[in-house]
């Protein structure tokens, strides 16, 4: 079956400009998550994904079909979120919670528990809060442990497309997984011994 | 606990959390890659009162131009613009900025900020910001009007027309050009209406001697700067270049002759109602 990426890819090149719609539909939104999570800003991470879009219709023609659209978009909205960090020193990164802005008012508090069928409501009034804390556990991280985590954890990519992404070898990127899991074990055990302490205790 | 029930914990407690919802990008980034060179956009939201002004002021800000970056630039454009306001005179001028830089132009409360940044080698990107500037509670609050942007080809002249559903319209025309890194130094230099400059001039010349002793003593005193980040600073001051080597002679000799000291309350005062006069001044590029 042929990607319909690349299907696209070939009609935009062929001169058909607004097949690079279906692209932009297509790929918004997780481009448009992971610019909102590192500048924790919406109009920024919407500046940077536009960014991004017009840069990938201008690079179309350089574009290595036999890799990954998706990873290749990565790179580039990462690329361009590093260089407004870098130059706006913006270096925050919201906790999900925060999330919800004047043209999305129901996001608030939207974030779904983890589903545990098994669990009773205690259990999933105390997962709630696990998954604020986490949040904001996260947002401590430093930078170059936030990308990895994001990209992995929440958009579900291969270490291996994470590594092609921002320029490391996959075992970098499993490294800084692993700590950026530790750090964050760390740094939640002491409220949440049920979830940690036990394999903390291991590990130590 | 090893990786794999650490990774298994986290993926648990992310798998629930949901991507955040883009707004359409699409209408936009059409409009930056379509070929042609002129943008129309509507905007209900723009207000036919948000540049109705009578009397008009352009004032560009300049913010962060400093000697100290030109090492750290990559590329200066220098662009040719003229902005037509409803019910206003067409205005033209020079905007000289960094890639990337931020320039505000203001026509009382109607703000716009314009921002050239690199587009491959042959072209820029131009992003405009139309504010409305309100009165809340006593502080300043910007309302975002609009938010065009255009990919424009260098040495190419290009359009950009935001229009409300009352047909005002606001339209900024540019002719993107770049400049050599080793022309910044003079590109400091804001290029500003003779009147405003030859009033700069007699505003200042009234506290030379006080300015002088603020920045000798900020030099020997306070020991925060150099003599040489005064010449390099001064550049970006508004300003004639006469003057500015009368004021740093000035300096000069005060640190020379070891005379000085800290302003007087006085003295402060004077200073301090020179920049606020400074800051009325209608300006128009740099």
């Amino acid at each position: 079956m042929i990607d319909p990426d690349i299907q696209t890819v070939d009609a935009v090149l062929a001169g058909d400009t607004d097949a690079f719609g279906q692209i932009v539909h297509r790929h918004q939104d997780r481009l448009y998550d992971l610019a909102y999570r590192l500048t924790g800003n919406g109009t920024e991470a919407e500046d940077i994904v536009q960014t991004a879009f017009i840069k990938i219709f201008s690079s179309l023609s350089d574009f290595n079909k036999s890799l990954s659209f998706p990873n290749w978009a990565y790179t580039i909205t990462l690329n361009i979120a590093k260089n407004r960090l870098r130059r706006r020193r913006i270096l925050t990164f919201l906790p999900f919670m925060s999330y919800a802005d004047d043209t999305d008012p129901g996001a608030a508090g939207t974030v779904l528990e983890p589903e545990d069928h098994n669990s009773s409501p205690d259990d999933k009034l105390a997962g709630g809060a696990l998954r604020k804390d986490l949040e904001e556990a996260i947002s401590r991280l430093p930078q170059d442990m936030k990308t990895p985590f994001v990209l992995f954890h929440l958009h579900g990519q291969p270490a291996k497309d994470i590594a092609s992404a921002m320029g490391l070898t996959p075992n970098a990127v499993s490294l800084r997984l692993f700590k950026a899991r530790e750090r964050l074990m760390l740094d939640l055990s002491p409220r949440y011994p049920e979830y940690f302490t036990r394999g903390l205790v291991q590990t130590l | 606990m090893d990786s794999n029930n650490m990774e298994k914990i986290f993926n648990d407690l992310c798998s629930n959390i949901e991507k955040k919802k883009c707004p359409d990008l699409w209408p936009q980034v059409r409009l930056a890659i379509t070929p042609a060179q002129t943008a129309h956009i509507k905007y209900r939201a723009f207000r036919v009162t948000a540049f109705a002004t009578a009397a008009l002021a352009v004032v560009l800000c300049i913010p962060g131009v400093a000697q100290t970056i030109k090492d750290r630039l990559a590329r200066i454009f220098s662009s040719q613009y003229s902005v037509k306001l409803p019910d206003s005179p067409e205005m033209t001028g020079n905007l000289v900025s960094t890639d990337g830089e931020m320039c505000e132009l203001r026509s009382g409360g109607t703000i716009l900020q314009v921002k050239v940044s690199s587009f491959g080698e042959k072209a820029v990107k131009i992003e405009a910001f139309v504010f409305k500037e309100q009165d809340v509670s006593g502080k300043p609050v910007r309302k975002v009007i609009a938010k065009p942007i255009i990919i424009g080809l260098i040495g190419r002249p290009l359009e950009m027309r935001v229009r409300n559903a009352d047909s005002a319209e606001f339209i900024l025309k540019m002719t993107p050009s770049e400049r050599d890194k080793k022309d910044y130094s003079a590109a400091l230099i804001p290029q500003y209406l003779p009147e405003t400059l030859s009033r700069t001039d007699a505003i200042k010349s009234e506290v030379l001697d006080i300015e002088a002793m603020y920045w000798a003593w900020r030099i020997t005193g306070i020991k925060d700067m150099t003599y040489s980040d005064l010449e390099k600073d001064s550049r970006s001051w508004v300003m004639s270049p006469e003057f500015r080597k009368t004021l740093c002679d000035k300096v000069h000799g005060v640190i020379a002759s070891g005379k000085s000291r800290p302003l007087t309350a006085d003295e402060e005062k004077q200073r301090t109602d020179s920049i606020r006069q400074l800051s009325t001044l209608p300006r128009t590029g740099k």
